[in-house]
């Protein structure tokens, strides 16, 4: 007989058991370490996905970080660029405004020391001319002229009206009737009687008349009494004349200052 | 020489009354132990990491492979068949290719070992297929298409589960007699060709009686499970 029934028997039950033995031995942990080195290459691949996209959305946003410090840089560069020109244009604004003030100050200051200058010029002129008026008539004034002072004076007291006559004695006789003739050369007693005639004559006979000798007066005669004034004197004139001439200067310097103050003012706006 | 002088049964070591221990349980339980004891140093240290040791990718190709092949014949979920249909692959392949070693008479040149192989499988078929579909309805399958059919059917399992026995007897056994035969006239370099001949024989009848044993199995599931394993087949296609 081929078949021996009890190694048969034998053989089934170690094959059962060769299989209870493999299978907890071989085939459950080989399935086992086999599905979990799949599931955990599956969550790496999950994971390097993940990654990936998380990697894909971080550049996302640096990129767009970029182009926003980008923007942000150009937009800065451009308010930089407009403040810039800003800033020099007011800074040549103020220089061109400091040096149309420092120009119209000097302008200003030269002018003032050129009219100065030139007043000082005209009144020095001016005084000159007096005195030289003063100092021709001083050495021309001799007997004739003064006799001819004396006519004038003269002339000039008999040629007031009765209101001037009325208020000259008014004002003598509150003095107490005291005048005073002032001389710039001393008078001869003729003429002092000449003279002393007229005025009892004119402005009454109860009048005393002294006779004083001034020779800053450089030529002519003058009758004072308190606060009244008669009289006719190269002083006077050139008094005169010297007020009519500052008046003159004073006129004429004014229309001058206004006048070069006017470009001045208009001189800012060109550079 | 008789028949009964080569086959390992015969080869009794140990007697007392019905029971007696023959070569065949001792290579068996030989092959047990290289196979058990192999399996427990093989995975001791499994690792799931990405880096495997040489033993664990050889057992891992093994049983992937074995997985795949019952997959395509199943064609359902693998793991449910693996230790059978794998055991019996494996301890034929191992029982045959160990007929290199000087003194080793392969179990499964003993009648008595495949027979007892065929058996199981004989058993396991109704074990599935209750399991699977139901009693009446897997004992329904033997009275298709009529019921005149039923000798033949049973008729058919039981010659297929002896033709399953003989086969890889007949192989083995007559590889191992050639090899004596030839031994015994040139003794030189031509055995050696013979060696190798009925290794190829040992790992192509080893493969012949697992697949088959799937065959039969799978003959009597139930057919409407394909679409799930179609299912699963993509899902590993698409983790691989």
């Amino acid at each position: 007989m081929l078949i021996d029934w009890f190694t048969v028997a034998a053989q089934i039950v170690n094959f059962l058991i060769l299989m209870a033995l493999l299978k907890y031995f071989l085939y459950d942990r080989v399935i086992k370490a086999m599905d979990e080195r799949e599931e955990k290459i599956h969550s790496r691949l999950l994971e390097a996905e993940s990654l990936r996209q998380e990697a894909e959305r971080e550049r996302e946003v640096y990129r767009q970080k970029n182009r926003e410090i980008d923007q942000k840089r150009d937009e800065v560069l451009a308010r930089v660029e407009v403040e810039a020109a800003r800033r020099r244009e007011e800074a040549l604004q103020k220089a061109r405004e400091e040096i149309d003030l420092l120009r119209s100050g000097w302008r200003e200051a030269l002018r003032r020391e050129q009219e100065s200058f030139l007043r000082q010029l005209r009144l020095t002129a001016a005084g000159q001319v007096l005195a030289v008026s003063r100092r021709v008539l001083a050495d021309l004034a001799d007997a004739g002229i003064e006799k001819k002072v004396v006519d004038a004076f003269l002339r000039r007291l008999e040629g007031m009206d009765s209101d001037e006559r009325q208020e000259a004695v008014d004002s003598i006789m509150k003095a107490g009737g005291l005048v005073v003739l002032r001389s710039a050369g001393a008078l001869s007693p003729a003429e002092r009687r000449k003279i002393s005639a007229v005025l009892h004559r004119v402005l009454g006979e109860d009048i005393k008349v002294e006779y004083e000798t001034v020779p800053e007066m450089v030529l002519g005669i003058e009758l004072v009494s308190s606060g009244q004034k008669i009289a006719w004197n190269l002083e006077e004139y050139l008094t005169h004349l010297e007020t009519s001439i500052r008046e003159i200067l004073e006129t004429e310097t004014e229309t001058r200052d206004r006048s070069p103050g006017e470009p001045a003012a208009g001189g800012g706006e060109t550079p | 020489m008789d028949i009964r002088l080569i086959s390992p049964d015969q080869v009794v070591l140990w007697h007392s009354g019905p029971f007696s221990i023959n070569a065949t349980m001792i290579f068996t339980w030989l092959i047990m132990g290289v196979l058990v004891g192999g399996s427990w140093l093989a995975t001791r240290n499994l690792s799931s990491d990405l880096r495997l040791s040489r033993w664990q990718n050889l057992l891992e190709i093994v049983v992937a492979a074995i997985r795949k092949q019952i997959g395509e014949i199943s064609r359902q979920p693998p793991d449910r068949f693996l230790p059978f249909i794998g055991t019996l692959f494996i301890f034929i392949v191992v029982a045959n290719l160990l007929a290199v070693v000087p003194g080793y008479i392969a179990p499964t040149a003993s009648l008595s070992t495949t027979a007892a192989l065929a058996i199981c499988v004989f058993l396991a078929v109704p074990w599935y297929g209750i399991r699977d579909q139901g009693f009446r309805q897997y004992l329904g399958n033997y009275l298709k298409p009529t019921i005149f059919m039923l000798p033949f059917n049973v008729i058919g399992e039981l010659s297929r589960t002896l033709a399953l026995a003989v086969r890889l007897f007949g192989n083995i056994m007559s590889g191992a007699k050639i090899a004596a035969i030839f031994l015994a006239l040139a003794p030189l370099v031509f055995p050696i060709f013979m060696q190798v001949l009925g290794l190829l024989t040992g790992l192509i009848q080893a493969y012949i009686f697992a697949v088959l044993a799937m065959v039969y199995i799978a003959a009597a599931l139930k057919v409407h499970e394909s679409v799930q394993l179609k299912k699963e087949q993509k899902g590993e296609h698409e983790h691989g």
